[in-house]
């Protein structure tokens, strides 16, 4: 099973994609790991970023994207209004289903199944793209 | 101007008798490999055009089967496909407004979001193709083999397609148009793989932006060359000719001196150019569409929109104002005015130059372009 974990935040998606399962699995394309769209975007602006976000899906034969789960109150895990935007786009255009993951899920994934700590990347936010694609992983 | 059915090619003949519900508008026979017919289909009501091709009697006819499996808005749909006899095919497709893309970039000039708007579309298009179960390498992108409907970009002429090995990921290396070839499409091991269709859409890019390449292969020769070659014509046949000719084409490509970016406008963005050399490089350049892709949509934002429209070089709606870089008495200057505004001022902050880059460099500097 191949998932695109993807961390929303501001303007920008970090991703860490995973081929295999919770207990073994590589990281695969570590040099596609970050897209962005420009704060105030333009229709050419958000075509260009569904384009490449499903020649990701295509190129890589991704079955999942793992989502950070955003929440509309005040809680730990809320995001701006940019963070908002991109996750609509995403879920309205991805052409593999998407999984929205709540913060806690990814906390008890991790307790369940160690990460692999040698493929995890060192930026605390690759990091957490990690987390979120090492989530849906079976 | 009515066409003359009579006049036509025997096959062309056959093909609207075959098909009297199309209504030929224009002939075109400017292919390698067979005639295009546009016209109108009176029952779909909707401007088409049917190719006509030739293979060998016992060639599969595997064009319009590839291109009918792909449902991709940047990939060339089919409406119907027939064998005219055992070394004659045509299939109906959409016609394509603004013809191929080779004199459309004649006719036009694009601006920055234009050109990088068609890249992304036709990397889109690849992306169709190489996806698995697809798993298909074009081999023969280039500006003749796409087609501009539009603003949109199609990929047309599937006739050098193939399949990738599921075990290696390659294909066997094409003959097709050697300037566009890939250095790997050389030599006795030549092979053919994703990397290859995306660095053919890196020369397409880099004529999108405006680079130059000469159809003519004559003028890839160096001075050198070209005597020897002299030398050539004196002494021998027309193969020999040809082979040389080639062997100073591969030599060029091999160095990576295909694409002269001194050929792009000035005002192409930095890291636009960077983009592209990385796609046209022998080695480590991009494997995948998603990661060229990625690195175009990256610097999309606050990319300028010049344009050469021909006369002078025009910049839209930076920070609320439009910018003119135009020559007058013998000197590049500037003039400006708010984007919404009608008419163009003198802007009198900005000297004048002997020439455009001059020009460009201080206007660069003034209003604060990467």
């Amino acid at each position: 099973m191949v998932v695109g974990g993807i961390l929303l935040k501001g303007n920008g998606a970090r991703i860490v994609t995973l081929s295999g399962t919770r207990t073994a699995h590589t990281r695969i394309l570590p040099a596609f790991h970050k897209l962005d769209l420009p704060a105030k975007p333009t229709q050419e602006d958000v075509v260009a970023f569904v384009q490449t976000l499903k020649a990701y899906c295509a190129d890589n034969a991704i079955d999942i994207l793992c989502l950070n789960q955003r929440t509309m109150g005040k809680g730990t895990h809320a995001g701006g209004s940019a963070s908002f935007r991109n996750e609509g786009i995403i879920l309205a255009t991805s052409p593999v289903p998407v999984q929205l993951i709540h913060p806690g899920t990814t906390a008890a994934a991790i307790k369940k199944d160690d990460v692999d700590k040698a493929i995890r990347p060192d930026t605390a936010e690759l990091g957490k793209a990690y987390d979120l694609a090492f989530t849906g992983l079976p | 101007m009515k066409i003359e059915q009579s006049q036509l090619p025997p096959e062309a003949q056959s093909v609207l008798k075959q098909y009297p519900e199309f209504q030929i508008g224009k002939f075109n026979d400017s292919g390698a490999n067979g005639y295009v017919l546009i016209g109108m289909h009176n029952v779909l009501r909707k401007k088409v055009a049917i190719k006509i091709y030739f293979h060998g009697s016992s060639d599969m006819i595997q064009e319009p089967a590839l291109i009918a499996k792909i449902n991709h808005p940047n990939v060339l749909k089919v409406y119907d496909a027939r064998r005219l006899d055992s070394n004659c095919s045509f299939f109906v497709m959409p016609a394509a407004e603004n013809g191929d893309l080779l004199s459309f970039l004649e006719r036009y000039n694009l601006s920055i979001s234009i050109a990088h708007s068609m890249l992304c579309q036709l990397l889109s298009g690849i992306a169709a193709l190489h996806k698995d179960p697809n798993n298909l390498v074009h081999r023969d992108l280039k500006p003749a083999n796409l087609l501009v409907h539009d603003d949109s970009l199609l990929i047309a002429d599937f006739g050098s397609v193939r399949k990738v090995a599921p075990d290696t990921g390659v294909a066997p290396a094409s003959k097709h148009s050697i300037l566009y070839r890939p250095p790997e499409a050389f030599g006795d091991e030549a092979y053919y793989d994703s990397s290859s269709d995306l660095y053919q859409a890196g020369l397409i890019g880099y004529l999108l932006f405006g680079g130059k390449i000469s159809e003519n292969l004559l003028d890839h020769l160096n001075r050198k060359e070209q005597s020897k070659l002299k030398t050539i014509e004196a002494t021998s046949d027309q193969f020999a000719v040809a082979m040389y000719i080639d062997s100073c084409l591969e030599n060029k490509i091999q160095r990576g001196r295909i694409a002269d970016f001194s050929t792009l406008p000035c005002f192409v963005p930095k890291n636009i150019k960077k983009i592209l050399r990385k796609a046209i490089l022998n080695e480590n350049r991009y494997t995948t569409t998603c990661e060229f892709l990625a690195d175009l949509n990256n610097v999309r934002a606050n990319l300028p929109e010049w344009i050469d429209n021909g006369e002078s070089l025009e910049l839209r709606n930076w920070k609320g104002k439009d910018y003119l870089l135009c020559f007058e008495g013998s000197q590049f200057f500037a003039k400006k005015r708010r984007s919404d505004g009608k008419n163009y001022q003198k802007d009198n902050s900005i000297g004048k130059s002997a020439t455009i880059e001059q020009a460009y460099a201080l206007l660069k500097e003034k209003i604060g372009l990467k």
